[in-house]
């Protein structure tokens, strides 16, 4: 940073014009440091979670309040901090700047801009540890909130205020799917925030780059505390990201938060602890990582005078053990969890959503009467279709009707499958669900469905534009729509023209 | 605190419940030299926790030790007790514990007056006032003068700073522009 003489000596003259305060600060003397940790001495009156600042300029957090002596993270691991240094209490919790100038920015977990765009004009400054809203303040989960993943919004709908875990091992699409969310939010009037925790940098990079080509950076801040920064930093990110999006909560408006991911977030938590010397209690993680999850997730919620946080934590799971302690913890927490599974990732089905497994609990209250109409019975054709398939692995002979189910199933689980970063509005996805369960399928080969569907609810827009809108507009079906959508189905299947297969060429 | 900082805390304590009102502010500040003096010599009280050396040898390095502090008459029943129980290597502990006990039950409170050039005496004092003004405290002052400070004074116990001096503000225009620490005081 370049710096003007006159700056300088403006603000010299400044500091030296100030008259010397009367009070006597509180300070502490470092004895001990660490690993981006230090003792300090004295601190006598110091608080829990209190903003401590150092002599040569680092800053830190009192996580440990000892008879003589407290334990500080430090925030920057570039500052040194030496013995005998001199640590002064600064009477408050950490804050982070919150306000509207964060929209399209990436930021690390102290609130400063790291996309080399410039200062960031805060209008508040928050403390990162709020009370969570009380049960008078909470609002009904009513409105949905749409991924724009027709496997989602059909049978594991989200609600504008829900807590909703995505679960699965490593490259299962976890992140699409996260992703995908937040693209689809575009002109949907929902803010979102995009917390990246212990994640590699490269993989924030294509990211950022990914909303930005999609127009989706606007409407996003974007957290980012990677691998290769203090663990304190990696602790700080969600409650930094919540805090932001506090704010826009409390303007009335709706927030969506990603926190990706909370396991990484768990093992910064243990690191610390381990180096606090907190007694390890199962999978070494302390007594309180409960706790740590419970006090963020609480915050996320619709408020009944305006405004909502939907949170969508992710969590990475070791070999499908979702009984390990955080995911257990996470999944006692939220309202509900979407499940990816390995092994349909690597049979093609994308999202790999296991919808068995998965499951919303309060979405369903958020879930448009037309998409509840046309997903009525849907689940439970899968769970009978995925019966069936494996009874049919030991080659028995079927008859007609098992024949048929599992026809149908096939169809139904070709449909759900979706390309990532394409997204469906929700007249679309009412649409191909109606295309399935009306049996417009049944003369169409499995790999032509998605084809089908697609065209079909781009061809009811573009020409029958009028019932598209009225959908739109109600956001239910009733009959009249339902026996025009059936002569709009059968007049679109004497058009449909399977696309030529291009592997064949 | 380990198990030797309890056991010589408790001797502190029961040190300090029968001659606490013969000790004096200067008696205290002898203490404080002494204690300095057993952790710049650790060889002293490794010393003292040989079994081999008979206890009356240690018991006559510890007088010459006090003759000289000027600590005799205050420490010998001490030494007499640590003696009989085997436990002379405590004394640098317990000397410790008597000087944060002594102080804590008294008020006082011991802070560096540093100043960037030499001080009248009379400034001195007129600072302990306003110390002990501000903390309700009896106040023990060591003055110190450090260049670094370049103009004014810092006053630092162990919990309590105050500071007016360019040395600092050198320093917060450092923070603020984000460079280096200019020097550290």
């Amino acid at each position: 940073m370049k710096i003007k003489n006159t700056d300088l000596v403006s603000l010299f003259e400044q500091s030296l014009k100030d008259l010397p305060q009367e009070k006597l600060d509180e300070i502490g003397i470092v004895v001990k440091v660490g690993d981006n940790i230090c003792q300090v001495h004295g601190l006598t009156n110091a608080v829990y979670n209190e903003l401590i600042e150092f002599e040569g300029g680092n800053k830190g957090i009192v996580f440990n309040l000892d008879e003589e002596s407290v334990d500080i993270f430090l925030l920057d691991s570039n500052i040194v901090v030496a013995e005998l240094e001199t640590a002064k209490r600064t009477g408050s919790v950490l804050k982070t700047p919150v306000g509207d100038a964060f929209l399209g920015r990436v930021i690390n977990a102290l609130g400063e801009p790291i996309d080399a765009l410039g200062e960031i004009k805060p209008d508040e400054i928050r403390p990162i540890e709020a009370a969570v809203p009380s049960i008078i303040e909470r609002g009904l989960v009513n409105q949905s909130l749409e991924t724009g993943i027709i496997a989602v919004d059909s049978l594991i709908p989200i609600g504008r205020g829900q807590r909703e875990l995505i679960i699965g091992n490593r490259s299962t699409g976890k992140t699409a799917i996260a992703i995908d969310t937040i693209l689809h939010q575009k002109d949907q009037d929902v803010i979102c925030i995009y917390v990246s925790i212990g994640l590699r940098q490269t993989n924030l990079a294509r990211t950022v780059r990914l909303l930005e080509e999609n127009g989706a950076l606007n409407y996003t801040v974007v957290i980012s505390a990677d691998s290769s920064e203090a663990v304190l930093n990696q602790y700080l990110a969600p409650y930094v990201g919540c805090t932001i999006g506090e704010y826009f909560r409390d303007q009335g408006k709706d927030v969506l938060i990603i926190y990706d991911d909370l396991s990484n977030h768990a093992i910064a938590f243990r690191e610390m602890s381990l180096l606090l010397r907190r007694a390890p209690g199962r999978e070494a993680y302390p007594g309180d990582v409960f706790y740590l999850h419970s006090r963020l997730l609480e915050r996320a919620g619709k408020i009944s005078s305006g405004g909502s946080i939907t949170a969508l934590p992710i969590i990475q799971t070791q070999q499908d053990d979702i009984s390990a302690y955080i995911p257990t913890n996470l999944i006692s927490i939220t309202d509900g969890q979407i499940i990816l599974d390995t092994k349909l990732f690597n049979q093609g089905i994308r999202p790999a959503i296991n919808v068995e497994l998965s499951v919303s609990r309060v979405g369903g209250a958020a879930q448009t009467k037309a998409i509840k109409k046309m997903t009525k019975a849907l689940r439970l054709e899968l769970a009978q279709y995925h019966e069936l398939l494996d009874f049919s692995q030991f080659g028995t002979e079927l008859d007609q009707a098992s024949q048929r189910q599992l026809e149908r199933g096939a169809l139904a689980v070709q449909i759900l499958k979706q390309a990532q970063y394409t997204t469906y509005s929700f007249v679309e996805q009412c649409l191909i669900l109606f295309a399935l369960k009306e049996n417009f399928l049944e003369n169409i080969e499995v790999k032509q469905a998605s084809n089908f569907v697609t065209q079909f609810a781009n061809y009811v827009k573009s020409v029958y534009p009028q019932e598209y809108n009225t959908i739109l507009e109600t956001q239910d079906i009733d009959d009249k729509i339902m026996d025009k959508l059936r002569e709009i189905a059968t007049e679109f299947s004497k058009l449909f023209v399977p696309p030529e297969d291009t592997n064949k060429i | 605190m380990n198990n030797k900082d309890i056991i010589a805390r408790k001797y502190a304590k029961a040190f300090l419940n029968l001659y606490e009102d013969q000790i004096s502010l200067e008696d205290l500040d002898n203490i404080r030299k002494l204690e300095h003096f057993f952790a710049s010599h650790k060889k002293v009280i490794f010393f003292l926790s040989v079994p081999n050396i008979q206890t009356i040898t240690k018991e006559k390095l510890l007088d010459e030790l006090f003759q000289r502090f000027n600590l005799k008459t205050l420490l010998n029943p001490l030494v007499h007790l640590l003696s009989n129980s085997k436990r002379l290597f405590l004394i640098d502990n317990i000397l410790t514990h008597i000087k944060l006990i002594y102080k804590k039950r008294n008020d006082i409170t011991r802070f560096t007056i540093t100043s960037s050039h030499e001080m009248p005496p009379q400034d001195i004092k007129i600072i302990e006032k306003f110390l002990a003004c501000q903390t309700n405290k009896t106040i023990i002052s060591t003055y110190n003068i450090d260049k670094k400070l370049i103009a004014g004074i810092r006053l630092q116990s162990d919990t309590l700073l105050w500071e007016y001096s360019i040395g600092k503000q050198c320093n917060t225009l450092c923070k603020q522009f984000d460079l280096p620490c200019f020097q550290k005081s």
